[in-house]
């Protein structure tokens, strides 16, 4: 089961709290997560001399937060579904299909897609502060040493975002794990909250480009 | 006359320093004004400021009647050009004007392509922005400032990269829309431009006005 690419990309790591972070699984786990940083990253850069004719077309501050913080979800979107059918091709083409069920890939793309949704929100938000050069390598840190903590102190591990992608760390997989519908419904609060924050910003902000 | 912007006692800081120290001017319709000053003498932050990319620390600008960054965040009959224009690099030229024409959904195909013939590009090439030298991507940047037909047009630096040709027809261009009774404003280090266009000129250094406005040909 462990040879599916899909698996080892996007269901998560399973070993339990005690002894050593496994590398392997967790730079696994980091690969889609850092290329969908990458793309991202590209994006913000390729359209960032843009937005000087584009701001002001817009008419208010607001209708262009809103207008750019759905840009950043749907891209987050796009490219998620890309990495997501990659792997999966990927299997089919190595005859490793077979190994996968429905189940696991529906209820493994759910939670990695509502994971990067936050994830593009989050970038959109940090994108808009001077230090946007930084957002991509920030919250590679963020999925990386939240995932350590949580791995480290099991108490704590439901509550720590590196951890809320996995399917194999969720009240979904046979061992139990973090429970769905909160950290669900805790992804969505980190994208309402992004917007919120992004738009009090823009309204006190004195130099917005 | 009825001012079409004015700034009024509008200094701006950033942190230790003052890019904008009280300036107060008035520009009218049917008028070029032209503002010239070295680099760093603090024309382009009064253009974001008119804009509204950059609130003032003090003072106010008014646009039309309504205060920037109170009444309105933006004035919703400018176009712009601010440094080198920015586009989509992957994206042809006219898709880049349908593009930003989309967003305030003013015009259609047929005066973004008359925009782009007005300044020398084709609107039927397929050849991508990123491919594009500095004069057209400059030509693109004043045929995106004037599709929408606006009342005031903030340009700075509009002739950088242009040759000869390129320069006289945004010249002409410029010439036409102030006969329509828009106000523009521009910046440029060429002497000439502001000379042959401009009908007030403003010297700017270190954030103030150097002093009182000059008429065309005095400079």
């Amino acid at each position: 089961m462990s040879e599916s690419m899909f698996i080892r990309l996007f269901a998560g790591i399973s070993e339990d709290c005690f002894g050593a972070i496994p590398l392997v699984p967790f730079g696994q786990w980091l690969f889609p997560v850092g290329i969908f940083l990458l793309v991202m990253g590209f994006r913000a850069e390729r359209n960032k001399k843009a937005e000087i004719l584009i701001l002001y077309r817009y008419g208010t501050i607001l209708n262009w937060w809103k207008r750019h913080f759905t840009k950043w979800v749907a891209w987050g979107i796009y490219t998620a579904i890309l990495l997501l059918l990659d792997a999966l091709l990927y299997d089919i083409a190595v005859g490793r299909i077979s190994v996968l069920s429905v189940e696991l890939v529906l209820k493994s793309s759910v939670l990695w897609l509502v994971h990067i949704i936050s994830m593009a929100a989050l970038f959109g938000l940090l994108e808009l502060f001077p230090v946007r050069r930084f957002v991509p390598g920030a919250l590679l840190l963020l999925e990386g040493v939240t995932f350590i903590i949580g791995f480290r102190i099991c108490k704590a591990s439901h509550a720590m975002y590196g951890m809320w992608g996995m399917y194999l760390r969720s009240s979904w997989w046979e061992t139990g794990g973090f429970p769905v519908g909160t950290v669900i419904a805790a992804e969505i609060g980190v994208s309402a909250v992004s917007f919120c924050i992004g738009r009090n910003y823009l309204k006190k902000s004195t130099n917005i480009i | 006359m009825e001012a079409v912007i004015r700034v009024e006692n509008v200094t701006k800081r950033f942190g230790d320093v003052v890019a904008l120290d009280h300036i107060n001017v008035r520009f009218e319709s049917g008028n070029i004004y032209g503002i010239i000053g070295r680099n760093g003498s603090g024309k382009t932050v009064l253009f974001k400021t008119m804009i509204g990319y950059i609130k003032p620390t003090d003072g106010r600008v008014v646009v039309g009647g309504k205060e920037i960054g109170k009444d309105i965040d933006f004035a919703d009959n400018m176009g712009i050009i601010i440094e080198n224009p920015g586009f989509l690099s992957r994206y042809t030229g006219y898709k880049n004007l349908e593009y930003l024409a989309s967003i305030r959904k003013r015009i259609g195909r047929e005066r973004i392509r008359e925009s782009m013939e007005r300044v020398g590009l084709d609107p039927d090439s397929r050849k991508k922005v990123g491919k594009y030298s500095l004069g057209m991507r400059q030509r693109l940047g004043i045929a995106q400032a004037i599709m929408e037909n606006p009342d005031i047009l903030i340009l700075d630096e509009p002739m950088n990269g242009l040759d000869n040709q390129g320069v006289k027809d945004v010249r002409n261009i410029l010439l036409e829309c102030k006969r329509e009774g828009k106000t523009i404003i521009l910046a440029s280090h060429n002497k000439e431009d502001i000379a042959v266009l401009c009908d007030t000129v403003y010297e700017m250094d270190q954030g103030r006005f150097t002093a009182s406005p000059s008429q065309s040909g005095k400079l």
